[in-house]
């Protein structure tokens, strides 16, 4: 299958669900691609934490340090 | 007093629809976790009901025949969400 | 077809009236990397990106994104609402005064209209999730410089909530982009 067929409309669309389970990170990591870690849902916040942190999730909590943006200073 | 109920329902319509926000996007890109469908399908059944709640002691919080009105039509009062009052 | 709430995403409590603030928060109204660039950015791309998951993920970033919008816009209303002539003029906004008194306008911090130039759409899947990925990243980063700029914690909160989406976003837009990369790993295996 040549690469650019892929980027066919129909042919992504068609059902595709053999692809899941999708891994926590590729098998086989290619150069030149990007990957993101891909989530598996284990625990919630409580709905008012949710709220006012901006996740349900505590795993995607990421809050602003901002000592963390002085790269100067790494020791 | 009638004003802190409002917010407080109001409160709780925020959280509720913000997990089901949440676990919707996730759910994108992960339509076969049943865990999480099952949680969004629960929550959207407490979202229904508050926000009919929410309806009948406050007016209507949705157009388009989504929440039914009282006479006068009262969609057009406010406090509208970018005023202070609200 | 979208419907109206009447209410916000998350409340926005502003407890003391800065017309500075109003200013730079203008950058994530109308500027490059703000929310009315990202809910059209997601809208428009939706309808040429080709998984099931990216139609519906673009969907609802898109239509999320909208609401921050009203959250953005809700706070500069607020700060904006009683201020004097003199008060608007000693914060910088006495330009925007001059063209049209209190109202907003979508623009950045300083005074540039918004403009579709800010954002992207190649209905490559994915060209387009990259151009999604790194405006997360760029929204970040601009509302880390926001929280630098102010004191007020209803302020810090609201944007402290809308700093934490981007975040999500990303992972979300990332996950996407695994599909797609899946997807042409097992055109060519299949």
């Amino acid at each position: 299958m040549s690469y650019q067929a892929t980027n066919n409309q129909e042919q992504m669309t068609s059902a595709h669900y053999h692809i899941y389970p999708i891994p926590f990170m590729p098998l086989y990591p290619k150069l030149a691609n990007a990957y993101v870690p891909y989530q598996r849902f284990v625990s919630a916040f409580p709905l008012s934490e949710a709220l006012e942190k901006g996740t349900l999730f505590p795993e995607l909590y990421d809050p602003y340090v901002p000592e963390n943006k002085k790269w100067g200073e790494v020791k | 007093m009638k004003h802190h109920d409002r917010e407080a329902l109001l409160r709780q319509i925020q959280e509720v629809e913000f997990a089901t926000l949440e676990l919707n996007l996730y759910l994108d890109t992960h339509p076969t976790d049943n865990n999480a469908l099952i949680q969004y399908n629960q929550l959207s059944n407490q979202l229904l009901m508050l926000k009919q709640q929410y309806d009948m002691c406050y007016g209507p919080l949705l157009n388009f025949g989504f929440s039914p009105s009282q006479y006068p039509f009262r969609w057009i009062e406010g406090p509208w969400p970018w005023e202070r009052q609200y | 077809m979208w419907i109206y709430e009447k209410k916000l995403q998350h409340p926005v409590r502003i407890e003391k009236c800065d017309l500075r603030m109003a200013k730079y928060l203008y950058t994530q109204y109308g500027g490059p990397d703000g929310e009315l660039s990202a809910a059209i950015r997601y809208l428009n791309q939706r309808y040429t990106i080709p998984t099931k998951e990216a139609k519906a993920l673009l969907t609802d970033i898109g239509t999320e994104e909208l609401a921050h919008v009203e959250m953005i816009a809700t706070m500069i209303y607020q700060l904006t609402e009683g201020a004097s002539v003199e008060e608007l003029e000693a914060a910088g906004l006495g330009s925007n005064y001059a063209i049209r008194e209190r109202a907003l306008f979508p623009a950045d911090a300083n005074g540039v209209p918004w403009t579709a130039a800010y954002i992207q759409a190649h209905a490559d899947p994915v060209a387009d999730l990259h151009e999604d990925m790194a405006a997360e990243q760029k929204a970040r980063t601009v509302y880390e410089n926001l929280l630098d700029l102010t004191d007020d914690p209803g302020m810090k909160d609201a944007l402290r909530f809308l700093r934490e989406r981007e975040v999500v976003h990303f992972q979300r837009f990332g996950e996407a982009l695994r599909i797609v990369q899946e997807y042409k790993e097992s055109k060519k295996i299949f």
